[in-house]
């Protein structure tokens, strides 16, 4: 075993994997990426009697087959960096399934390995009582139990990893001797040693020769090929090929499955051994199916699916606009101090119409944006966002997406830049690109101060109705363009959709208001600071040259737009002011609204005012719907190259949604104008 | 021998064979399906098939349920 100062957490999805990495790193964390590859990697300094530990967070996988992008990662971490210790986090409360990757990861035999029980009241409330103590013993190995977001159990891991990164074992040596390590059936151990013997020094000092034998018997693509490179490997692979001939005569089926069930026979039997179920307590998972009998039902689901959404939509508008009128007043209020009370003048000039115009106008709808990230935390945390995915399945398929694809499509109601790294979690690329590609067409919160504006100045009566429209309007367009750049791109089969569904449960206020609080965080800093510097510049070219009016068509953000506002007339906004707004709103959407309140030097109330002077209802839901799809922000772009690792899509993406913004602005204005 | 997409809610059913490549089998390994493993139909209403492998809910898209072959108990 390797002797360095790194501990990696492993775990599945869902076993709590970060709350234990807070737990031990606190605010010593850094984020990063793994080398080559844009998932997040998580490191943080564990310091220990002195010592100081990197505490490395694992992407959370169910395996180490290295079949999507996390796994990989996972796997070639352990076998490069060959961490000292590896503390495998499980969900207590379904140890089966969580058992699978911690027996992989022995088998990799590259760390020791502790196994770290969290959620142990979650397992309590469902009748299961762990010896955790025995089944330790048995495994040859230490087991911490903890409910790691109550920091219950911290403590003790922190000591078992002190323990062990000082070399003395987990302090209970005299129990240390592996009573029941996990063995294959006879023939294929005497396999596996066979192949083992014959894998060549080189190699096994990258790969352990145990673990590529085990592979090279599941027939794993990956090892085969690097197998077949080596000046052995034509031996080693006929070895293999024999072998498993031999096996399977003597099985009677193949030994891909017979492994896999050697595995799952093992777990089994020391569940079974080590915790005891209480009878009492299925009532959650027997209530959480009765939901999804409704949920998921093949006709009430989808109208289910939209009236949640709807609700949801419903409540940011309503309730977080109760509070927007607060903000508006209390800006409009300051606004007019500093225009009366402020010298020289255009400092004045600056800070009213500048400063508190455009920063100001973007910070009035906070709260619709605490409300939307709080309706999306709730959906995550109930449990419902999983359900989703499978409700959408079949509409998703029937357009060539993968039901998975609608996590990150929903989550791109917040901000489509976290939503497109969350495509990671799909295996295949094709499914990948095209759910990046789309993305930006799923209405993120930095619209919707713009629709909030212009539905609200317009369509007073309707206007939660009319912002629905313009949200859903983008979901059409994803679908129908997933549609066609499936069609275009890629052909072919689409991965299986295979997914846990955790029991439904009623969210902590406390973390979904954190979270809520967290992301909504990041909206403030941006307002102070890319939306306060693109305003600052939108100010500057409105008071230049000297001598022009402020933003008038004279000053150099005037002829700007004048520009290009002849390309805008045919979709009813050819105002340069709504050009000019159009341009700057590629830093950061918010920024449109931020630049109309620079221009026209007025927030809230009084920006609609003029909105409503200025546009028509027809035109500005053209303006409404340009905004919805033209052009990707800038941190979005850079996203698109970063995770499709090419300019070329992200190229691609600018031009279809500059193209098809503009169509369909200019479509609606045109032939609405036939009816209004 | 049948799909396991046409079971209903509340059967028994252990699993037989698994159509698919290398990758989704191992995938679906992964996730604790392998032919020999029981399962219990949840849910199965026309849309996702919702089974209790080993004690968890896990969905499976009816695309993938058809491709599970699985036989009845009882």
């Amino acid at each position: 075993m390797t002797t360095n100062r790194i501990i990696a957490l492993a775990g599945n999805p869902n076993s709590g994997k970060t709350t234990i990495f807070n737990a031990l790193t606190g605010s010593n964390q850094r984020v990063g990426n793994w080398p080559g590859v844009t998932v997040e990697k998580k490191e943080g300094v564990l310091r220990l009697e002195g010592m100081d530990y990197t505490v490395v967070d694992l992407p959370g996988t169910y395996g180490l087959s290295a079949r999507s992008i996390d796994e990989r990662v996972a796997r070639d971490f352990l076998v490069r960096n060959r961490p000292s210790l590896v503390a495998v986090i499980l969900d207590a409360s379904n140890l089966e399934r969580n058992m699978y990757l911690a027996l992989q990861i022995m088998e990799l035999g590259v760390s020791n390995v502790i196994l770290v029980f969290n959620m142990m009241d979650v397992a309590r409330s469902r009748g299961l009582d762990i010896d955790v103590k025995a089944m330790g013993i048995f495994l040859g190995l230490p087991i911490i139990p903890t409910i790691g977001n109550r920091r219950e159990g911290i403590e003790d891991l922190k000591r078992v990893i002190s323990l062990y990164m000082r070399g003395r074992g987990d302090g209970n040596d005299d129990k240390l001797i592996r009573k029941a390590p996990f063995k294959y059936r006879q023939e294929l151990e005497d396999a596996i040693r066979q192949v083992g013997a014959m894998i060549p020094k080189d190699l096994a000092k990258k790969y352990p020769a145990r673990w590529v034998a085990i592979r090279l018997m599941e027939d794993d693509g990956e090892y085969r090929h690097i197998v077949e490179g080596l000046a052995s490997g034509k031996e080693i692979l006929s070895k293999v090929e024999s072998l498993r001939q031999h096996i399977e005569g003597i099985l009677g089926y193949d030994v891909e499955t017979a492994m896999a069930e050697m595995r799952y026979g093992y777990i089994n039997g020391v569940v079974r051994e080590f915790v005891k179920k209480k009878p009492s307590v299925a009532d959650r998972l027997s209530m959480s199916d009765r939901i999804d009998t409704v949920v998921t039902n093949k006709y009430l689901g989808l109208p289910i699916f939209f009236l949640i959404m709807w609700i949801a939509f419903m409540l940011t508008f309503d309730l977080g606009g109760l509070f927007s009128t607060y903000i508006d007043s209390f800006f409009t209020f300051l606004g007019n101090i500093t225009a009366v009370h402020m010298r020289p003048e255009w400092l004045a000039s600056f800070v009213t119409d500048g400063v508190i115009g455009g920063v100001g106008a973007v910070l009035v709808f906070l709260p619709n944006i605490f409300m939307l990230f709080l309706m999306l935390s709730i959906l995550e945390e109930s449990g419902y966002m999983a359900r989703g995915a499978f409700v959408m399945d079949r509409l998703m398929h029937a357009m060539g997406l993968h039901g998975k694809s609608f996590i990150p499509l929903v989550l791109g109601f917040g901000c489509n830049v976290p939503a497109i790294m969350a495509t990671r979690t799909l295996e295949n690329r094709k499914d990948r690109i095209i759910t990046i590609l789309v993305n930006p067409l799923m209405s993120c919160s930095a619209r919707l101060p713009v629709y909030v504006l212009f539905a609200g100045a317009l369509f007073r009566a309707h206007q939660g109705t009319v912002i629905f429209s313009i949200y859903l309007l983008g979901v059409i367009l994803a679908i129908l363009l997933a549609r066609i750049f499936k069609s275009m791109f890629f052909k072919g089969e689409t991965t299986p959709l295979v997914m846990e569904l955790p029991p439904y449960h009623i969210p902590e206020a406390k973390g979904v208001f954190l979270s809520a609080w967290q992301r909504s965080g990041l909206f403030v800093r941006k307002a102070g600071t890319i939306i306060f510097a693109a305003v600052i510049l939108v100010w500057l070219m409105a008071s230049l040259p000297a001598g022009v009016g402020y933003g008038s068509e004279h000053s150099l953000i005037g002829r700007l737009g004048s520009i290009m506002a002849p390309v805008l007339s045919p979709a009813g906004f050819g105002y340069w002011q709504a050009a000019v707004a159009l341009f700057f709103g590629i830093l950061a959407k918010e920024v449109v609204v931020g630049t109309l309140g620079t221009l026209y030097h007025t927030t809230g109330s009084g920006l609609s005012a003029v909105i409503a002077t200025h546009f028509t209802p027809l035109s500005g839901y053209a303006f409404m719907v340009m905004t919805l799809v033209y052009i990707p922000c800038i941190a979005t772009i850079a996203v698109i190259k970063r995770e499709t690792n090419s300019w070329a899509w992200a190229g691609f993406a600018v031009a279809y949604s500059l193209v098809l913004g503009w169509s369909l602005a200019v479509m609606i204005f045109q032939v609405g104008r036939m009816f209004v | 021998m049948c799909p396991l997409s046409m079971c209903a809610p509340g059967e028994r059913v252990v699993i037989q064979r698994i159509a698919g490549g290398w990758g989704v089998r191992r995938r679906m390994v992964d996730m604790g399906f392998y032919p020999g493993e029981r399962l219990v139909v949840v849910n199965s209403s026309g849309g996702p098939v919702i089974v209790d492998v080993k004690g968890t809910r896990v969905g499976i898209g009816r695309n993938m349920a058809s491709k599970i072959f699985v036989t009845i108990e009882r």
